[in-house]
């Protein structure tokens, strides 16, 4: 439940999946059914509209994209109902990550009292369907020897099954099944619901998740990402009495236009194809679009303390308002490069407040934070020494962007950032989960099934007089969003960042540890 | 294309921790030989290379390094606890002689090539990856870092409140799950090396030098300590420099720390961690073992804690049984030996390899009312496999399911050269995979039981438990009254029957079996 972290992760056969090895990979059957379109070409959908299946009557074929920069080669297909499929040949690694994407995450839970149900939907998806029980299921992903899970965001859920490559043909079509065909009954559902609540009690020791909550609230007032992956407190409590209501949720976006399939590894693009359609083309239904509300502009600086229930360094997190990746990547990737250059170790900012003064223990932005489908927040976490000021660090965070936006940034640092971020793309690209994985990301937040190749391709344009303009434009204190959680004994103190179902305040669900490098817990999931 | 398996050694070492296990390593060691390394026996001194593992792919487009060293926190002096962790983390990150470590991150900045380090009970390793065309550049780097850390005032200190918040506020403050396991280490391991955390106490932390950080780096991170791994797209030869390169290190002039035999548990013992602001219960149960990956019954031992809970995956009898039958929470696991995961994924770490093991089984948070059920569920379900074993049947169904899902573990060069370094820490000449896979092969029914009868304890448990109001949980343990779950749904008549027998099964707990440990003591 969490978005991706440049993590680790190395591929088995890095040098046939990239670079001039790609060429070599495309799969030659693919001439015959293609009907398009250059690969580099294909518009950035944006919101809504990339939900839209293509309207060709007939499967398409995208010629393999050439493997420009770090972007590997991958063959696009788009089946009559509007299920699109990907293959990324990787040859010799000896497995399948054959990943399912569905374009719902928690910004698509619109109605109130019912977060935490694209969440919940990932997990009732191992539940079993008409014909294979939950116990069947599980016991023929076991005869494969897979790995087996999924995880949920803000923008997307994705399922995430490896298995070895002869486990293929026995895969595809129980995942045709479950996603087709699914059928949970109440009390299983009600079961799946206790095992999202202990979730959340795994979570809800970290201080981060609430910190993440409370700026989600803070900064959104209507759009829903004003709510965590995980719900409120009160909605998953509330989730048993609320069977009939997930199955809305589930005809709403489970649907084959508003899923994408992944098959990266040891695959042939035309067997892969022939499964598919052999397990998927009698799905039909279309996606639906439920209003999400527009957030309106912010005007001025927001700011909240929180207080934490037991002993604690002070804690800081900042959220700036930004563009959504599908409506100006261009301005993303700026964004990115400018989280990565300000923030990261070799920056003046952390030189100085981390290494030098040592006023903050851990000073930290992600710049996939900058990677969401709709507009949302350029996130700074801090954890400060006790005997610092949150007033100090917010004035030295908002500093070091103010020089920035004065064009004080110098090239060859901009250049160093944007070098640091592709190689750090590269070197977690190495198997096939984590080629898949970051490959459906960019496509979820974009809407185009090509965006993580468009996205480095910004990130490689890059240049300083970008990033003091995305600076100047976004990263200001009008835009600006703070919470900030103190020890339990602090004077003046603050709201109480404690569980209580009856009140408000609530765990956060996209747990956001306060600073890098990141504590381990995030990145949540099926289990 | 076949990665290039070979090595070269001098010294001692690359079997070191089986020396303390209890069965004898097998004495052909093929993977590590004790050559020297051809062609430089008359330039170089040869006792100036390290030892050293390589696993060339020149196909693939990055290089990793592990840099093992048999030194961890169970070389911390006594009163000096997380002097090792932060030695090591002065060497990866306090800069070099010749760079401050601002110089240093804006010189390995593009490369994205962070250099990390790991440090555990009884190994550290430094870990890195690059692209193999930056290797040139990248190296020397790499090198500078372990050969000549710049160990300055300034990145003491900051380390060190690092350190001190990651014991606090993330250990302590943020993850009782962690705390559990953690906890339970400090139960099982009381006054031997093994008993504190990695990153050291509160009073360890708080007594350290800079001087004591250097003596002690001298004293643990030295020749014959060293094992340099290296894998990907190499160069022919690089390992060697490499391992010249290390040569450099400091020669060792102590024996690693001396591990007495682990104590004894006879029947339940449980340790409340007593945490105010808990809002769950976590639990960690385990005993030590004498079975480490050097051991025959490794294999066997493996498969039936795989069977009771693999990491994360929903194959587990206490996964089934206390999580999806019943909801009570997020899983429920069991791992034949010290566990932790990597990243944000369900593999183990490589290179936390030990001389002396622990099986533990842990449930993640539960809410409290029906954490005692979820305890007692765990030890019958535990306990009823114990007695039953697995039938041929599910043997054979569980065995296809782990000897092809292992595969996965290791889709990345230095994953592969992690596990094959530890394969070299515990002696063994066959890779990790194939000897359980083997193992697993010949395993019949009544040989897992046969095992598991030896090596499991069924009921001389450590049980530590993360929760507030750690007085009146006690009060309940003693007492031992039934404990009936309350659920959202109603339950099948399987899983009813079995709670009827789940809620009263007896725990035999006494007052002095029954320890609170408030949370302000812990790690103190």
């Amino acid at each position: 439940m969490l978005k991706r972290r440049f993590l680790i992760g190395l591929p088995l056969v890095f040098a046939a999946a990239y670079g001039a090895g790609a060429k070599a990979a495309a799969p030659p059957a693919n001439a015959a059914a293609s009907t398009t379109a250059a690969p580099n070409t294909a518009p950035a959908a944006s919101g809504a509209a990339a939900a839209t299946p293509p309207s060709s009557a007939s499967p398409a074929t995208t010629a393999p994209v050439a493997a420009s920069s770090i972007a590997p080669a991958m063959t696009v297909d788009t089946l009559e109902n509007g299920l699109t499929v990907v293959t990324v040949p990787m040859p010799g690694s000896g497995v399948v990550a054959f990943y399912t994407l569905v374009r719902a995450g928690a910004r698509d839970e619109v109605e109130e009292g019912r977060s935490g149900y694209a969440h919940l939907f990932e997990h009732l998806m191992f539940r079993g369907t008409k014909t294979t029980s939950a116990r069947q299921y599980e016991q023929r992903m076991q005869a494969m020897g897979a790995d087996n899970n999924a995880f949920t965001t803000s923008d997307f859920t994705l399922y995430v099954p490896v298995i070895p490559k002869e486990s293929l043909a026995d895969l595809v079509p129980i995942e045709a099944d479950r996603f087709q065909h699914l059928d949970v009954a109440e009390n299983a559902y009600k079961d799946e619901t206790g095992a999202v609540n202990g979730e959340l009690n795994k979570g809800m020791a970290n201080p981060g998740w609430f910190m993440d909550e409370a700026l989600r609230e803070l900064a959104f007032q209507k759009h829903t990402y004003g709510h965590t992956t995980i719900g409120y407190k009160r909605d998953v409590v509330a989730m048993p009495k609320n069977y009939s209501y997930s199955k809305t949720f589930f005809s709403r976006f489970y649907t084959p236009d508003n899923c994408t399939i992944w098959a990266v590894g040891d695959v042939d693009h035309k067997r892969v194809l022939e499964l598919v359609r052999a397990n998927y083309a009698g799905w039909k239904a279309k996606r639906a679009q439920p209003k999400i509300d527009v957030e309106p502009e912010q005007k001025e600086a927001r700011q909240k303390a929180l207080t934490w229930k037991g002993p604690t360094t002070p804690r800081l997190t900042l959220g700036y308002k930004i563009p959504g990746a599908a409506e100006n990547m261009r301005d993303v990737a700026a964004l990115a490069v400018t989280a990565t250059l300000v923030f990261g170790e070799p920056g003046d900012l952390y030189q100085r407040v981390v290494v030098k003064d040592q006023k903050v223990i851990e000073l930290g932005s992600d710049p996939d934070d900058a990677l969401n489908k709709d507009p949302g927040l350029f996130r700074i976490d801090a954890k400060l020494k006790a005997t610092t000021p949150f007033e100090e660090v917010i004035a030295s965070v908002q500093g070091a962007l103010d020089a920035v936006a004065r064009g004080e940034a110098k090239a060859a640092d901009v250049e160093s950032a944007r070098t640091h971020m592709v190689s750090a793309l590269t070197l977690s690209m190495q198997t096939p989960g984590t080629v898949a994985e970051r490959l459906a990301y960019l496509m979820a937040v974009t809407g185009d099934v090509h965006g993580f190749e468009k996205y480095t391709a910004e990130l490689r344009k890059v240049t300083a007089e970008d990033v003091a303009r995305v600076a100047k434009a976004y990263l200001v204190p009008a835009r600006r969003n703070v919470v900030t959680l103190s020890p339990p004994s602090e004077k003046g103190g603050g709201d109480k960042a404690s569980p209580d179902p009856k009140k408000d305040a609530t765990p956060a669900a996209t747990p956001k540890p306060a600073a890098t490098p990141k504590p381990a817990a995030p990145k949540g999931g099926k289990k | 294309m076949k990665p290039l398996l070979r090595s070269l050694t001098l010294g001692l070492g690359l079997s070191a921790l089986a020396a303390g296990c209890e069965e004898t390593p097998p004495a052909k060691v093929p993977v590590l030989t004790t050559a020297q390394p051809t062609g430089t026996a008359d330039k170089a001194p040869p006792k100036k290379a390290v030892a050293s593992l390589a696993q060339r792919d020149p196909a693939s487009r990055v290089v990793a390094f592990r840099v093992v060293f048999q030194s961890g926190s169970a070389d911390d002096p006594p009163g000096r606890e997380g002097l090792t962790a932060l030695a090591a983390q002065m060497i990866a990150e306090s800069g070099t002689e010749a760079l401050t470590f601002g110089e240093l991150s804006r010189k390995l900045y593009p490369f994205a090539a962070s250099i990390s380090v790991n440090v555990e009970r009884d190994e550290t390793v430094f870990s890195a990856e690059v692209a193999a065309e930056s290797l040139e550049a990248f190296y020397p780097i790499l090198r500078d870092v372990l050969l000549t850390p710049r160990f300055d005032k300034e990145s003491f200190e900051r380390l060190r409140s690092r350190a001190v918040s990651r014991l606090t506020d993330d250990l302590k403050g943020g993850n009782d799950e962690a705390l559990g396991k953690e906890a339970l280490q400090a139960v099982l391991y009381p006054g031997h090396p093994y008993g504190h955390p990695a990153v050291g106490t509160e009073r360890g932390l708080a007594g350290l030098s800079l001087e004591d950080a250097l003596a002690h780096k001298k004293r643990v991170f030295c020749t014959d300590r060293v094992t340099a791994g290296v894998a990907g797209g190499f160069p022919e030869g690089f390992e060697e420099r490499v391992a010249k390169d290390l040569g450099a290190l400091p020669a060792c002039e102590g024996a690693r720390a001396a591990l007495p035999a682990p104590k004894k548990t006879t029947g339940l013992k449980v340790t409340i961690v007593d945490k105010p602001s808990a809002d769950a219960m976590a639990f960690s149960l385990g005993f030590t073992t004498e079975v480490t990956r050097a051991s025959e019954d490794f294999a066997p031992v493996a498969f039936f804690t795989s069977f009771m809970g693999l990491h994360r995956q929903s194959a587990g009898v206490l996964y089934n049984r206390l999580r999806e039958a019943r909801g009570f929470n997020y899983g429920d696991y069991m791992y034949p030996e010290h566990f932790e995961q990597e990243g944000w994924g369900r593999f183990p770490l490589p290179n936390i390899a030990r001389r002396q093991q622990m099986i533990s089984l842990w449930l993640r948070p539960v809410k409290p009312q029906n954490g005692l059920f979820a305890l007692r569920g765990a030890l019958h379900f535990y306990r009823e496999k114990l007695a039953q074993g697995v039938p041929d049947e599910e043997l054979g169904r569980f065995r296809g399911f782990l000897s092809r899902y292992i595969g996965l573990e290791q889709q990345t060069p230095s994953r592969r050269l992690g596990f094959a370094l530890d394969d070299a820490a515990y002696g063994q000449s066959t890779a990790h995979i194939e000897r359980l896979r083997a193992g697993w092969a010949a395993l019949t029914s009544a040989k897992l039981k046969e095992v598991v009868g030896r090596r499991f304890a069924g009921t001389d448990l450590t049980i530590v438990i993360v929760t507030k109001d750690g007085a009146a949980l006690k009060a309940a343990l003693v007492k031992g009254d039934k404990s009936p779950p309350t659920y959202d749904a109603p339950k099948p008549k399987e899983v009813t029957d079995e709670d009827r027998v789940i809620e009263a099964l007896p725990l035999g707990l006494k007052d002095e079996d029954v320890t609170i440990w408030p949370i302000a003591d812990v790690f103190k």
